[in-house]
């Protein structure tokens, strides 16, 4: 049976991490669910949520930051959130249930580094940074290093995410899951846009639960810009999309499946186009 | 028929459920909240190959585990270890020598002081396997050159033979002809298996989790080899069971009695839900060939049917699930031209076995999607053609059974159509396709029968008794064979007490079955509670009402004919009483207030030869009208709008029916669209909630509207049919249609997952 501490500062906490075998919870709706199935067992599981400075939350018109033990409904329920980071407000939205949503936090997301992360697949899409208890700042690409693998040893471990404010006109996301709610990704899309006058400007990409991490798709952010976005480039970066990816077979569908996936989803800008 | 009901209480109006508020505050007990003192924990050991010869089992390790009291294998059985409820095939213990059969064959069991060391003894027990080469699939079953069972990978077969099918084809004007694949459901219940085994001074008591508490009184008392009357079952609350808790009850009750038998303490053996899913029962895969033959308008004129059920490892009760899909094979219908094959066969995967529809939602599936498509070809509604074929009274089934009363068929067809308002459903659906690009929606219709209770094939078990006692205070103590699992049976039997004795319903307690009061009644099974231990309660009331008013009238001085008890008073001439003080009195008087009653199927003649003849005592019918949306880009499918009427006879309370509907409308949701048992050699990959997907709140459309018809059946109590399983039947069809019409593709498969559907809408075109 595992010990449960909850330090009441970061020097504490900094403690209680210390042993190899302890392990931190921020929120538990994926660890708690590993231990019942015996896939870990760690001896000790330290909890961030007495820890004040994890509970950071603010937006000070450039930046966003969200501390260790901030929830998706705490950031649901962020104005700023809804306003200047629409996309990582509606990525929130599609995971799990309002339940789980109490608990889960968008740090332990980033550590539990699931290419089908819904909340990891936004801050891929924002560029946003990690920042670690060495005193580091790191792209969300160079944090997570494969699927349940981040950079951090077990002595280290992240303060904060930090997301620069930019404007954007139009966005996408959709998660397909086997259900409408409570549901994994079998493949999950984002994009960003900044389009003048029918002109994609700049825009970004990501693909979730179609590879070893989440995808950013850099190829297609180069080749659509200064394009006029219509139903060609369309159907030019859906074939893009279709060969990049680099999906596997799993309990929740084939390989094949994902790709077509990614393929028709690319689609849906359709909207954006009926709307730029 | 239609009976007058000017003068029913309680019959007929929106009654709250009789176990409401224990089960919202969480206060009544399931069998896993028992406690007793000195209580062990018991857990399982099960194969974890497809199928293994078992050359050694070394349970010394885990004996030598510190809180260990038992490790078990087949020779500490003392009486039979053959299990089964129709062909005793399967062991409890699969013993050294024998092959175990299927990935969750289980082979030794443990108790221990605590679940934990119980799980860990598990874990200890060594078993040396000798792989053997599997069969995974209905085709290499059929081949029969791995032989499941020694007899053969065909269990049983059974046909029906109405008229000339070749003529029949030969005046067709169209033939259609196809094949479809139903697959594996899982129960789902809320709570997994759990039995407590108490053992006392000759026998023992069983409390547990369970639909049919006879099946196991007999399972436990052959694996003791004790008689049946030191074996009491006693069903604990019971949360949720849709056939799933049939048979599987008894062999999870044999493991833990013979934990109890060897170290006379109480055990509770709880399955986890991997554990659950795993090795208990699943609705029947079922591969079938249809040909079909239509004349221009529409009417049927022949069915050939060709099925063939996967029952895995251990016949349970695939034999007379069999029974149920042969009768329902050629649908709703009346057609005079049937000719109906289905095999059974072995495969080493998990025992199918009972499940909400036994067996019928497989071919109804099938035989409502050529309707469609026949409707589709011939350029008829399909609600037209549907109508042109219904049965009627005076049609015959197509195992030529004669129906003479209680066939709302027709007035199912004419209620959905006016409750959908079709024609402008129709309409919307147009526009709505007209201006969307990637999502589409389609109307799928269905149009189901279904058989009432045992049938011809369960005659022998197809009976129920009920003991009722009047207490001196007035209150009623209701005792049946029967059992509540969350259907509702409880508040129905307690209306019928209600209305035939006249006493107020807050006075009746319905018990949970316990063997030792009422003789066996059948399992809880077939739609058949409120059919079968409704008329035993009912004349169980009535003798007790008989008495009560014959006392009234004596110390009254009144006219039996003109006394009457209703809502808890009894009056008679000027003269009035409360129920209670009628029954004090009763009580002084030394009048006896306790009877039994005791209600049996009227013989029902079958030919199993030509598969002709009464199949069952009565049908109940259905109509279903869905609107779906299927996004085009992902396959995915939601149900906007469902619009259901069913026959049930009699409504007796509105309020547990429309339940019963919705519950059933959702599990036949899951089975259509999201549900997938998936395997990998034998082993099932989704054991638990997170792979398994069935539907959430988010999932259930907005829009369930739901109608009744009254058709009375004149042996049911006050006309009542049955509605647990016709509630999910005609869902799994309606919404396969509703997707092939959005799609222009059909839907051959179910579940019609949204890959699948992808696949479907994207066949032709180029892949990459």
């Amino acid at each position: 049976m595992a010990k449960f501490v909850m330090p009441k500062n970061e020097r504490e906490f900094r403690d209680e991490i210390y042993d190899e075998k302890s392990m931190i919870m921020a929120g538990g709706t994926d660890l708690l669910v590993k231990m019942r199935i015996g896939k870990i067992n760690p001896s000790k599981i330290v909890s961030t949520l007495r820890v004040p400075t994890f509970h950071a939350l603010g937006f000070d018109g450039k930046e966003l930051i969200i501390g260790a033990n901030v929830t998706y409904s705490e950031l649901l329920d962020f104005e700023p959130v809804k306003k200047a980071f629409p996309i990582l407000y509606d990525a929130i939205y599609s995971i799990g249930s309002p339940q789980i949503r109490n608990r889960a936090t968008l740090v332990g997301n980033l550590i539990n580094a699931s290419p089908a992360g819904d909340g990891l697949l936004a801050l891929y899409l924002l560029d946003a940074k990690v920042e670690v208890s060495n005193g580091k700042r790191y792209s969300v690409g160079e944090f997570v290093r494969g699927p349940g693998q981040t950079i951090l040893d077990h002595k280290e471990y992240v303060k904060s995410i930090i997301i620069e404010k930019e404007e954007w006109t139009h966005r996408y996301f959709e998660k397909v899951g086997q259900r409408n709610s409570m549901t994994i990704s079998i493949a999950s899309i984002g994009s960003l846009f900044k389009i003048e006058d029918g002109i994609v400007k700049e825009m970004r990409i990501a693909f979730g639960s179609v590879g070893p991490t989440v995808l950013r798709m850099h190829e297609i952010e180069e080749f659509t810009r200064d394009k006029k976005l219509d139903e060609d480039l369309i159907r030019e970066i859906s074939m893009m999309a279709y060969s990049g990816v680099k999906p596997i077979d799993d309990v929740r569908g084939s390989a094949e499946y994902r790709r077509r996936l990614c393929r028709n989803l690319i689609y849906r800008f359709n909207y954006i186009l009926e709307r730029s | 028929m239609k009976v007058e009901n000017a003068t029913m209480n309680v019959i007929g109006k929106k009654i709250k459920r009789v176990d409401a508020i224990e089960k919202v505050k969480g206060i009544n007990k399931f069998v896993a909240d028992y406690e007793f003192k000195n209580m062990l924990y018991g857990a399982i050991v099960f194969s974890k190959h497809a199928r293994a010869l078992v050359k050694k089992i070394d349970t010394s390790k885990a004996k030598e585990l510190k809180g260990v009291k038992a490790v078990l294998t087949y020779s500490d059985i003392p009486g039979e270890n053959q299990l089964g409820e129709v062909v005793e095939d399967m062991p409890c213990l699969v013993p050294v020598g024998k092959e175990a059969k299927y990935y969750g064959d289980v082979v030794a069991v443990a108790a221990a002081e605590s679940q934990k060391i119980a799980n860990a003894a598990a874990g200890l027990v060594e078993v040396e396997y000798e792989e053997l080469p599997a069969v995974l699939s209905i085709e290499e079953s059929l081949k029969n050159e791995i032989k499941v069972h020694e007899s053969g990978n065909i269990l049983t077969s059974k046909k029906i033979r109405k008229g000339k099918t070749e003529e029949g084809f030969a005046s067709a004007d169209l033939v259609i002809e196809d094949d479809f694949f139903a697959d594996y459901q899982e129960h789902a219940y809320l709570e997994t298996q759990g039995i407590f085994a108490v053992p006392d001074s000759t026998g023992m008591t069983i409390y547990g989790s369970m639909q049919c508490p006879y099946y196991v009184q007999n399972a436990v008392s052959r694996v003791l080899g004790i008689p049946q009357n030191n074996v009491k079952i006693v069903q604990a609350d019971t949360g949720g069971a849709f056939g799933g808790k049939e048979d599987v009850p008894s062999y999870v009750a044999a493991q833990c009695a013979l934990l109890a038998y060897h170290t006379k303490r109480p055990v509770l053996l709880s399955y986890s839900r991997e554990v659950d899913i795993q090795f208990t029962s699943k609705r029947h895969p079922i591969k079938s060939h249809y040909k079909v033959g239509f004349k221009k308008d529409g009417k049927i004129v022949a069915i050939e049917v060709n099925a063939h059920m996967d029952m895995g490892a251990y016949a349970t009760l695939s034999p007379i699930v069999m029974y149920r899909s042969l009768v329902h094979a050629a649908g709703a219908y009346d057609v005079p031209n049937v000719k109906v094959d289905i095999d059974g066969v072995y495969t080493n995967k998990v025992p199918c076995g009972a499940f909400r529809g036994f067996g019928s939602p497989q071919v109804l599936f099938a035989i409502e999607s050529i309707m469609d498509e026949a409707a589709l070809k011939l350029k008829i509604d399909p609600v037209e053609i549907r109508l042109k074929n219904a049965l009627r009274v005076g049609s015959h089934t197509s195992t030529d059974h004669l129906l003479t009363e209680s066939v709302g068929s027709v007035s199912t067809i004419m209620n959905a159509v006016k409750i959908s308002d079709y024609e402008n459903l129709k309409r919307s659906v147009h526009d709505f396709n007209s201006k969307n690009r990637f999502k589409k929606r389609g109307i799928g219709v269905s149009h189901i029968i279904y058989g009432v209770a045992l049938g011809a094939a369960g005659q022998a078990l197809d009976a129920a008794g009920a003991l009722v006692q009047v207490h001196r205070d007035g209150s009623v103590t209701v005792h049946v064979g029967n059992t509540e699992m969350g259907q509702g049976m409880k508040t129905v039997l307690a209306m019928i007490a209600s209305e035939t004795l006249g006493q107020n319903i807050d006075m009746i307690k319905v018990e949970n079955a316990d063997t030792s009061y009422v003789q066996d009644s059948g399992p809880t099974v077939a739609s058949r509670a409120t059919l079968f231990s409704g008329n035993a309660v009912k004349e169980a009331c009535e003798k007790i009402k008989e008495r009560m008013i014959s006392t009234f009238s004596k110390i009254k001085n009144v006219e039996k004919e003109e006394v009457v008890i209703s809502s808890g008073v009894v009056r008679g001439g000027k003269e009035e009483m409360n129920f209670g003080d009628l029954a004090n009195i009763c009580y002084s008087s030394n009048v006896e207030l306790i009877a039994n009653g005791w209600f049996k199927s009227p013989k029902l003649n079958w030919d199993p030869k030509t598969g002709l003849g009464e199949a069952y005592l009565t049908y109940s019918y259905a109509t279903q009208i869905v609107v779906v949306e299927v996004d085009m880009l992902t396959g995915k499918s939601n149900v906007i709008d469902v619009f259901t009427s069913h026959d049930v006879g009699r409504v007796l309370n509105p309020v547990g029916l429309t339940g019963q509907v919705e519950g059933g409308f959702v599990q036949g949701m899951g089975y259509a669209i999201y549900e997938e048992i998936k395997m990998k050699d034998g082993r099932i990959l989704t054991d638990n909630f997170n792979t398994y997907i069935i539907p959430t709140i988010n999932d259930i459309p907005q829009n369930i509207k739901i109608d009744f018809v009254e058709d009375e059946f004149s042996e049911g109590p006050f006309g009542a049919k049955g509605i647990g399983e016709p509630s999910l039947m005609p869902a799994p069809a309606a919404i396969a249609n509703g997707i092939s019409n959005a799609i222009g593709r059909r839907v051959k498969k179910i579940p019609a997952t949204q890959e699948y559907v992808l696949d479907l809408i994207e066949k032709g075109e180029d892949k990459s």
